[in-house]
């Protein structure tokens, strides 16, 4: 799983990524130097958490992914049925190329579980 | 260009001015630069979209098509300070394109910039000093701790390089007062007075400074901290940014109406509007059954989601799309406050999308 991480992370504009459960485990992590770990599998799993909570609420199940703009980044939360894959971005990123990748990363990690499951 | 053309450009420039005039918002605004554009006056289309970025801060539409011919003026710019870092290991470099990232309104990318420079450069001020600037201004316009004590850890680093530098010095002790450390206010005022023992700002600054009870505390977290909790008023000195919001939410009346055919929209769950400071004050939820739970748990998810954006150190929310299979969620920060539209999976997103567009771009301004 480092290893898609890590070939993720290659696209220029990630900051790092990384793998977290909902109640902020971290699974795998390759966030770089700029990014603290704790605080974002903190962060992390405060909106996942709350988001999932809303969604349960409403009768709408769950969410797939969630994407944060701010004022100088991104941050993209991808359902990998369980666990999320956490991706910062910079702002200067094509979100719908990233979104690609982020995909295909997310399939590729899924692939890996079910393979160790 | 031929006459026939100059006089059509005139003409075409003139009619969007007037429309812009007529109806200052920004999708007229940004019709009139494009016209602009189109007849090639770039300039002026900097001007116009410089003043209506600074009419509209929370227009994307604006603010992006700034950035952008902003860019392009400084491209070549850019292009020659990268070759210059690349091939000559230039220390002021750096902070030259840091200082055009930074006119781009590109803050990120120049705190990058600089801290490429520093880790290349450590003992040049000049990055240190960039770095300092934005991340204190950062800290007075989003009020995140870790940006004022990295906006105090780049000055001291230049204090340290350079003792005499004045501007650093008086800053820092300007921060300290605030941060009611004024044992080092203090320490740093008297380096200055030893060599402009005439200063009056320095000498009145270090009067208050000596009024000030010293200090037990001198983590710089937990000082900066402490004076978020003591006095958010005085940091949340964000423009008119609050303006917008406070306005629309007096009017309610008028707000419904803009919003009056949105409402109607078949999938629409519900649409809540929280103020500057994350409470809920307009809602309108179809489903009567969901009212409570919505009022319950939404802004329990949207205060974790505007506190992620400030503490990951990217800035203040603009925007987030959650997606499930049975429906989706739309927050958008505006004027200093938080839209969010929740929406079944029933909703065409493309034509909500459409409506939101407008309305955040025109609509709201009419």
């Amino acid at each position: 799983m480092q290893e898609i991480l890590t070939e993720l992370n290659k696209d220029p504009g990630i900051k790092g990524s990384m793998i977290v459960t909902e109640d902020g485990l971290t699974v795998q992590e390759e966030l770089g130097p700029t990014l603290d770990k704790d605080t974002v599998s903190a962060l992390s799993a405060s909106v996942i958490l709350s988001t999932k909570r809303l969604y349960e609420e409403i009768g709408w199940g769950s969410f797939n992914q969630f994407v944060l703009t701010a004022s100088h980044g991104r941050m993209v939360f991808y359902d990998l049925d369980g666990p999320f894959l956490v991706v910062v971005t910079d702002m200067n990123i094509k979100l719908d190329q990233i979104f690609i990748e982020i995909a295909s990363a997310a399939n590729k990690i899924q692939k890996k579980r079910q393979i160790r499951d | 260009m031929g006459l026939f053309d100059r006089f059509r450009a005139k003409k075409e420039i003139q009619k969007a001015r007037e429309m812009a005039k007529a109806n200052p918002t920004p999708k007229t605004t940004a019709y009139f630069a494009d016209k602009l554009i189109e007849f090639k006056e770039y300039d002026n289309a900097l001007a116009v979209l410089e003043m209506g970025a600074k009419a509209f801060p929370n227009s994307e539409l604006l603010q992006s098509k700034y950035k952008k011919l902003k860019r392009l003026k400084y491209q070549n710019e850019i292009k020659a300070l990268k070759e210059q870092i690349e091939k000559n290991q230039d220390r002021v470099a750096y902070a030259k394109l840091a200082d055009i990232y930074v006119k781009i309104g590109e803050e990120d990318r120049a705190i990058e910039i600089c801290q490429a420079g520093c880790e290349k450069f450590p003992d040049y001020e000049g990055n240190h000093l960039i770095l300092g600037k934005l991340r204190w201004e950062r800290f007075r316009r989003n009020i995140q701790v870790r940006d004022g004590v990295k906006a105090v850890e780049h000055f001291e680093y230049v204090a340290q390089i350079n003792p005499k530098n004045y501007k650093v010095l008086y800053q820092l002790a300007r921060i300290y007062v605030e941060l009611g450390y004024p044992q080092k206010a203090i320490e740093k005022l008297q380096v200055i007075l030893q060599h402009h023992p005439e200063d009056e700002n320095c000498q009145r600054l270090l009067r208050r400074a000596k009024l000030l009870p010293p200090s037990s505390e001198t983590d710089l977290e937990y000082l900066f901290q402490d004076l978020v909790n003591k006095r958010p008023e005085v940091l949340k000195k964000q423009g008119s940014a609050g303006a917008i919001i406070e306005r629309l939410l007096k009017d309610k009346a008028s707000l419904q109406k803009k919003l009056g055919e949105f409402v109607k929209k078949p999938g629409l769950l519900a649409l809540a509007i929280f103020n500057s400071e994350g409470e809920l004050k307009l809602s309108h939820i179809t489903d009567p059954k969901l009212k409570e739970t919505i009022h319950t748990f939404l802004p329990r998810m949207i205060k974790p989601t505007q506190n992620c954006s400030l503490r990951m150190d990217i800035g203040s929310l603009q925007d987030a799309k959650v997606k499930g299979k049975k429906g989706w969620i739309w927050i958008k920060a505006f004027g200093g406050g938080v839209f969010v539209f929740m929406f079944t999976s029933q909703a065409k997103s493309r034509q909500v999308e459409s409506f939101l567009d407008n309305f955040f771009e025109y609509e709201i301004y009419r």
